[in-house]
């Protein structure tokens, strides 16, 4: 350990982000409140032409909500942390501060560009890889300044050995380079048909089997390096940093973080159950995807053990709340996909709303709530100024708490029942039900999803307001405190 | 167990008790294996996950934190040397073991084939349902017949076999006589299964009679009238293979096998989709339908 003199850290790029996380966070969630609703009642899918389709707002709404929302966070953990666990300010160096002024921009620029597109119709219709070739050429060069920077904090530390936060950053920027090189191999038509097509217009390198087995290799690596690594990145750092509490096992943290890396790349293959791609290919991505059962629930252990003996600060501290539950819902949808990838309970689950389900488990449950508690353990820090509101915090927690159990609770009934409606035969060997009969029967699931998404919207607006208030009108801080929060 | 893991537990209790209600609503065999693991696996999903996270937030409010406190420390954050918690770290070992041992030995490598296993599967179903169907009685027929038409006929022919307002022929109205006369007086060149019928096998009052008889079913004995017809339809419209359609009704056989392309539209041909029992069944239910 250096010294103990007090660091001053630079912070203007979080503050950036910090803005387009609430932002995104808001026009996302927004969109998914509509798509949800236009599933319960589908008269609202005519009010803006094709623009208020549910075709054209739901790939806004994944796009917004992962490459807007969670990335935005993702980036004001990182700025944040990165500086504090190895103890250099970025501010030192007036290149990389300028490279990341620069990486704010263009990722501006870039997320901008994707709702636009999008929202007319410009897609390569691969799922979460859905932006054109001009955008991704944009998205290559952000992620690369990005490396730099992170690279150019590590060379630059005073602090010798690297912090899990860390290990998770730099698997995140290796994963997700990787990935996205492979998956957006494309060839703009344009350019090589001689004048065919749009501009912007590209296709994939790979074709049939090929190309699905890519893109799911990246589809479900997003859900990796994007939902998972980097937000075990923030809890690494936030829990502990919040609660005062050392992190309960070094070895644990090592045998899970190799075991995540090593394992998740394989279990893509999930993705293609059922389908033209090659058995062994299936069976492999379900073996890989149950023995990540155990580096996923490694990390989240990790976590809930480090709060050992902690229940006042569980009671009493909202973050601490938000990322306690964060750790649970992690367990939950990391042993929920394992198991949806077998292949027998993937005859059932496939297409049906068991899947999206799993998902909002993960994401509202896991990530949102981590990328909240970033930005409410960092503002005090960032802006100086005590949190807006402690009771406002606390009543977002239960509001989102049960808008998660209301989504998952309601899609996990809905999705297993549609499943299961899919394949009933009668004695005859026929069918039973017809899609329209599975309709009628999911409706009231699909309304309390709606419901659910709502409540979870409601809470973001409270937090959105708490944070902005933090922001400018909190309590001035005299000193930076050192674990707890301070919140009126 | 502690309260909290009960408490957990409880909560994955009563998901897994309404969603099996649900399911039970919608008649759903759980005797099927897709079925039961599903809900196997929903279980262990919701068990493990509450039980164990319970587990956990119980240590929070009983135990304390403890161990041997590593030398570095990140902007006041520490790292406890303790060991792996064992359950996890057995776990662990063993599903890897397991995922080996899988790939390599308990999974057919390199001698599987899902067409193969589709195939299999089919024969055996099928197999299966010829023993049990060996000899329907004929209301079982009719049931049978309504079952597989509502999953495959109903979306051209509609739920009631009405056509559809003309997409496909309405089998409540059947072969009426101004049809059957018309097509004596155009002939007709539809059906893939025989060759055409020639315009103008019969005119005036003889047309008139014999397509009466082919109306009404070609119940009884045949009118005279219908000699011409019987030449190539049967004595009593029975129907001759490659020759001539049954007029007893819809040939539905025919009508399966090679389908039909005529002033209505276009009717697939299902060969081989069928078995010769469901054949049957689909011919007495359609044949039924008249009202
Ligand atoms: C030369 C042989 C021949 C004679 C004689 C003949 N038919 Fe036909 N008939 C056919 C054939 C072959 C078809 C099937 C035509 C087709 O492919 O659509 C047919 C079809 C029909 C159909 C339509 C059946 C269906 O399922 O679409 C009717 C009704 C019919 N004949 C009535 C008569 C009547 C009534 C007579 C006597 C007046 C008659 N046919 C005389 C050969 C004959
Ligand atoms: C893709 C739509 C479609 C499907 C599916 C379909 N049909 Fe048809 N079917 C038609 C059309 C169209 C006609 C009328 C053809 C014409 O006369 O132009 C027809 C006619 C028929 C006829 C009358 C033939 C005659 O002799 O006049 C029978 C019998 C029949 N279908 C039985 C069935 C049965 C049984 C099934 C289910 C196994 C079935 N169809 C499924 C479209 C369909």
């Amino acid at each position: 350990m250096q010294s103990n003199a007090a660091m001053e850290y630079d912070y203007s790029i979080v503050k950036l982000y910090m803005w387009t996380t609430v932002i995104f966070g808001i026009v996302g969630m927004l969109v998914g409140v509509i798509i949800a609703s236009q599933l319960a009642w589908p008269q609202l899918n005519y009010w803006l032409g094709e623009y208020g389709t549910f075709s054209r707002l739901r790939p806004i709404h994944t796009n917004v909500v992962v490459y807007g929302f969670m990335i935005s966070g993702i980036f004001v953990g990182f700025y944040y942390s990165a500086q504090r666990v190895l103890k250099v300010s970025i501010g030192e160096s007036k290149f990389l501060m300028t490279l990341g002024y620069l990486q704010f921009f263009l990722y501006l620029i870039a997320a901008s560009g994707l709702v636009i597109s999008e929202g007319m119709g410009i897609t390569t219709s691969k799922e979460y890889a859905q932006m054109e070739w001009p955008l991704d050429i944009l998205i290559v060069v952000i992620w690369v300044l990005w490396g730099m920077i992170m690279f150019g904090l590590i060379g630059m530390r005073r602090e010798k050995a690297l912090y899990i936060s860390m290990w998770y950053y730099v698997a995140t920027f290796l994963g997700v380079a990787m990935l996205y090189l492979f998956n957006n191999m494309e060839i703009p038509t344009q350019l090589l048909s001689g004048g065919l097509g749009a501009w912007y217009h590209s296709v994939s390198m790979y074709a049939g089997t090929n190309d699905a087995m890519v893109q799911w290799w990246w589809g479900h690596n997003a859900v990796a390096f994007v939902f998972t690594v980097p937000i075990i990145a923030l809890i690494y750092y936030y829990l502990p940093k919040e609660s005062g509490q050392a992190v309960y096992s070094y070895k644990l943290s090592l045998l899970s973080f190799w075991g995540l890396m090593f394992i998740y790349l394989w279990a893509g293959g999930h993705h293609l159950l059922w389908s033209t791609v090659p058995d062994w290919v299936q069976t492999m991505g379900s073996i890989f995807s149950v023995v990540l059962i155990l580096p996923s629930w490694g990390s989240a252990i990790n976590m809930l053990l480090t709060m050992k003996g902690e229940w006042n600060q569980l009671t009493d501290n909202p973050l601490i709340k938000f990322m306690v539950l964060a750790s649970t819902f992690y367990m939950l949808s990391t042993l929920e996909g394992p198991i949806q990838a077998v292949k027998s309970v993937n005859a059932i689950a496939h297409f049906t709303d068991w899947i999206p389900g799993h998902v909002h488990d993960g994401v509202l449950g896991w990530v949102a709530f981590m990328v909240f508690a970033t930005l409410m353990h960092s503002a005090p820090r960032v802006f100086k100024r005590e949190i807006y509101s402690k009771s406002l915090l606390e009543a977002q927690f239960w509001i989102q708490t049960v808008a998660v159990v209301l989504y998952f609770t309601s899609m996990w009934i809905a999705g297993i029942t549609q499943g299961m409606m899919w394949r009933a035969v009668d004695e005859y060997g026929n069918l039973m039900y017809s899609f329209i009969d599975t309709v009628n029967v999911l409706h009231p699931y699909w309304v309390i999803r709606a419901v659910g998404g709502t409540l979870y919207f409601i809470g973001l607006l409270m937090f959105a307001w708490n944070f902005f208030m933090t922001a400018t009108a909190g309590r001035k801080l005299e000193t930076e405190p050192q674990f707890r929060s301070p919140m009126a | 167990m502690n309260a909290f893991v009960m408490k957990g537990l409880a909560f994955a209790v009563v998901l897994m008790i309404a969603t099996i209600v649900v399911v039970k609503q919608m008649h759903i065999d759980l005797n099927d294996p897709i079925n039961w693991i599903t809900i196997l696996g929903a279980l262990a999903i919701a068990g493990l996950s509450f039980g164990v996270a319970a587990k956990y937030m119980g240590q929070m409010k009983t135990d304390t934190a403890s161990g041997e406190l590593a030398e570095e420390n990140w902007d006041g954050i520490g790292e406890y040397k303790n060991e792996l918690p064992a359950g996890w770290a057995y776990s662990y070992l063993g599903v890897m073991i397991w995922g080996l041992w899988y790939f390599f030995m308990g999974y057919p490598l390199n001698a599987f084939s899902q067409i193969g296993q589709y195939n299999d599967e089919v024969q055996a179903y099928q197999k299966k349902f010829q023993e049990k169907w060996n000899n329907p009685s004929e209301s079982t027929l009719k049931e049978m017949g309504e079952s597989i038409f509502l999953v495959q006929c109903a979306p051209c022919h509609g739920e009631t076999g009405d056509g559809l307002s003309g997409k496909a022929e309405d089998f409540t109205k059947g072969r009426t006589k101004a049809r059957v006369l018309n097509i004596i007086k155009n002939g007709q060149n539809a059906l893939g299964a025989f060759p055409g019928m020639p315009p103008g096998m019969a005119s005036g009052a003889a047309a008139e009679k014999a397509a009466e008889y082919v109306a009404g079913g070609c119940k009884g004995k045949a009118p005279a009238e219908f000699s011409v017809c019987a030449g190539c339809h049967g004595k009593t419209g029975e129907g001759k293979p490659n020759v001539a359609p049954s007029l007893k009704g819809y040939d539905v056989k025919a009508v399966l096998t090679k389908g039909k392309t005529g002033s209505i539209g276009m009717m697939p041909s299902f060969v081989n989709r069928f078995t010769p029992v469901q054949q049957k069944a689909l011919d007495v239910y359609v044949n039924s339908l008249k009202q």
